[in-house]
C-alpha cells in the first residue's frame, strides 16, 4: 500500500484550474481547442492529453444554485480495473509510490483498460499525438517520476488553497474524522482502496462518481473468472476425450469386405 | 476406382471446410495471444502483437464467410429428417455394443453441431466486430461483449475438440472424407446405415 496519498478537499477548491495547467505543463501535454458551452468547465472531457480537469457541477435545490467543484482524475486504485483488464505483460504497472502507470512503450492499444476502469478514466489516442506512437492509452501517472526524486505531484504542488493535499496515508484516519464531523462524505473507493481520497460536500453522484465503485462485473468475469475456468474447462475436455479413447475406444466400422487397409488409415 | 468406396464430400465442400478449419486454428491461437498476459507469447509466433491483431481481424472475416458458405451447402442435410435422436447418437459413442436407429448422411449429433457452429460463428463475429470497433455500442454493452467473446471462445473450442476427435481418432475412417472425399462402404453401413451414398 502506498505511503503517500492525495486528499482532495472539495470544500477548499476555488476552481482556479491551476492543477489542470500544472499537469499539462509537467507532462508536456498539448492544449485542447474547445468552444464555449455555457460553463467555465473546460475542456469538456478527459483526453489523451488531459489527465485531470475541474468539474463545475451546478446543483439546484429549490431557489439556491450551488457550485460543487470536483476533480476528475485517475484514482490509482489498489484493486485496479485497468490492470486487471490489461493483456500485455508490463504495459500497466504499479510504481513503488502506489501509482498505477501505463507504459506507452509496451501498450498495444487494445483499449481493454479503457472499458475496465470503474471511473472511466483512461483515454485512447488513435493518432500519434503525444509522440509515443499511434494506438496508445493515456491517463494520470500520479507524477511517479516526480515522486521518485522526492517531489510531490504537479497538481498538489501548485494548488494554492491546499484543496489538493499530498499527505501520508497514516493521517487519513484523522482527516476522515475531521471531515465527517463537518458533515462531508469521505470517498476512498471502498474495496478498490484508492490512493486518491475525496472529501465531498454532497453525495458522490453529484460529482460524477459512482456511489459504490467496483471493477465492472463483466470485466471481473472476463479477466478474473474466465482465465482459470476456461483453461480448466479446455484441459478437462482433452482429458475426457483421451479417457474415451482408452476406455470405450473408437467406434470402428465392421471389418468386412476386405477394406481393412483403407478404414484403418483414417 | 475402388468398388468399395462411397463419395461423401465434394471437392467444393472440402475446399471451404479446409479454409474454415485453418482459420479456426489461427483464430484460436492469435485470440489466445491477444487475450492475456500468460498467453502473450503466442503473438510472437505471428510476428508481433500488431500483426497478430490484423491477422485475427481478417482471418475472422474469412472464417465467418466460409461458415456461411458451409451452412448454405449443408443446411439441406442438417434439416433432413432422421430416425435417430441426440440421445441414441451419444449412446452410440459411449456404448460400443449399442445398436441405435440408423442415421442418415448426418446423425443427430452432427446436425446439432452444424447449427451450433453456425450460431457461434455469427455470435463470435458480432462480439468480435464490437471489439474491433469498441466505441460504437456504448460502455456497458462493450464490457459484456468482451466477456461473451471470451466465454463463447471456451465453449466453441471445447465443442471443436470433440468435433476433431470424432473426425479422426474417435471414428476411424472419417478423416478420409476430409482428405479424399470418400469413405468405405463398411464405414457408411456402420455409422450412416440409412444414407444411400453414391459409389465412386
Amino acid at each position: 500500500m502506498a505511503e503517500k496519498i492525495i486528499v482532495v478537499d472539495t470544500s477548499k477548491c476555488t476552481a482556479c484550474r491551476g492543477c489542470q495547467t500544472a499537469c499539462k505543463q509537467w507532462n508536456n501535454l498539448s492544449a485542447v481547442p474547445t468552444v464555449n458551452k455555457g460553463s467555465y468547465e473546460n475542456p469538456p472531457d478527459l483526453a489523451y492529453n488531459t489527465y485531470t480537469r475541474i468539474l463545475f457541477n451546478e446543483v439546484s435545490d429549490g431557489e439556491d444554485l450551488r457550485w460543487l467543484f470536483g476533480q476528475q482524475r485517475c484514482m490509482h486504485c489498489t484493486e485496479a480495473g485497468c490492470m486487471t483488464a490489461c493483456p500485455v505483460p508490463g504495459a500497466i504497472v504499479r510504481d513503488t509510490s502506489g501509482a498505477v502507470v501505463i507504459n506507452q512503450e509496451l501498450c498495444t492499444g487494445c483499449k481493454y483498460c479503457v472499458f475496465g476502469c470503474p471511473f472511466d478514466i483512461p483515454r485512447y489516442d488513435h493518432k500519434d499525438n503525444e509522440g509515443m506512437g499511434a494506438d496508445k492509452a493515456y491517463k494520470c501517472t500520479l507524477c511517479f517520476d516526480r515522486q521518485s526524486i522526492g517531489m510531490q505531484p504537479a497538481c498538489t504542488k501548485t494548488c494554492p488553497t491546499e484543496a489538493l493535499a499530498f499527505t501520508n496515508r497514516s493521517k487519513l484516519a484523522g482527516i476522515r474524522a475531521a471531515a465527517e464531523e463537518k458533515g462531508m462524505t469521505v470517498y476512498d473507493g471502498g474495496a478498490l482502496n484508492t490512493n486518491v481520497v475525496f472529501l465531498l460536500e454532497d453525495s458522490p453522484s453529484q460529482y460524477g462518481l459512482p456511489d459504490k465503485p467496483s471493477i465492472p462485473i463483466p470485466t471481473f468475469l472476463w479477466r478474473t473468472v474466465m482465465k482459470p475456468v476456461g483453461a480448466l474447462a479446455l484441459l478437462g475436455t482433452i482429458v475426457a476425450l483421451l479417457a474415451h479413447y482408452v476406455t470405450v475406444g473408437p467406434k470402428e466400422a465392421d471389418d468386412e469386405g476386405g477394406d481393412s487397409d483403407v478404414s484403418s488409415s483414417y | 476406382m475402388s468398388h468399395h468406396l462411397i463419395k461423401r464430400l465434394s471437392s467444393g465442400e472440402r475446399f471451404f471446410h479446409w479454409i474454415n478449419m485453418v482459420c479456426f486454428i489461427i483464430l484460436a491461437l492469435t485470440g489466445s495471444g491477444l487475450y492475456s498476459r500468460p498467453t502473450y507469447w503466442l503473438t510472437f509466433i505471428f510476428g508481433g502483437v500488431d500483426l497478430t491483431r490484423v491477422i485475427h481481424h481478417w482471418v475472422g472475416i474469412t472464417f465467418i464467410a466460409t461458415t456461411f458458405i458451409l451452412f448454405a451447402m449443408w443446411f439441406k442435410d442438417y434439416s433432413a429428417p432422421g430416425e435417430d435422436t441426440l440421445g441414441t447418437t451419444i449412446k452410440g459413442y459411449l456404448d460400443p455394443d449399442f445398436e441405435g436407429p440408423p442415421a442418415g448422411k448426418y446423425n443427430a449429433g452432427q446436425k446439432l453441431f452444424g447449427y451450433v457452429a453456425f450460431l457461434f460463428g455469427i455470435l463470435m463475429g458480432v462480439t468480435g466486430l464490437a471489439m474491433w470497433f469498441p466505441f460504437t455500442v456504448g460502455r456497458g454493452l462493450q464490457q459484456w461483449m468482451y466477456f461473451l467473446h471470451n466465454f463463447m471462445f471456451v465453449v466453441f473450442v471445447g465443442i471443436m475438440m470433440l468435433h476433431i476427435y470424432l473426425g479422426t481418432f474417435g471414428v476411424p475412417g472419417t478423416w478420409r472424407a476430409m482428405t479424399r472425399g470418400t469413405v468405405t462402404k463398411a464405414w457408411a453401413k456402420k455409422h450412416h446405415a440409412s444414407w444411400d451414398g453414391e459409389e465412386v
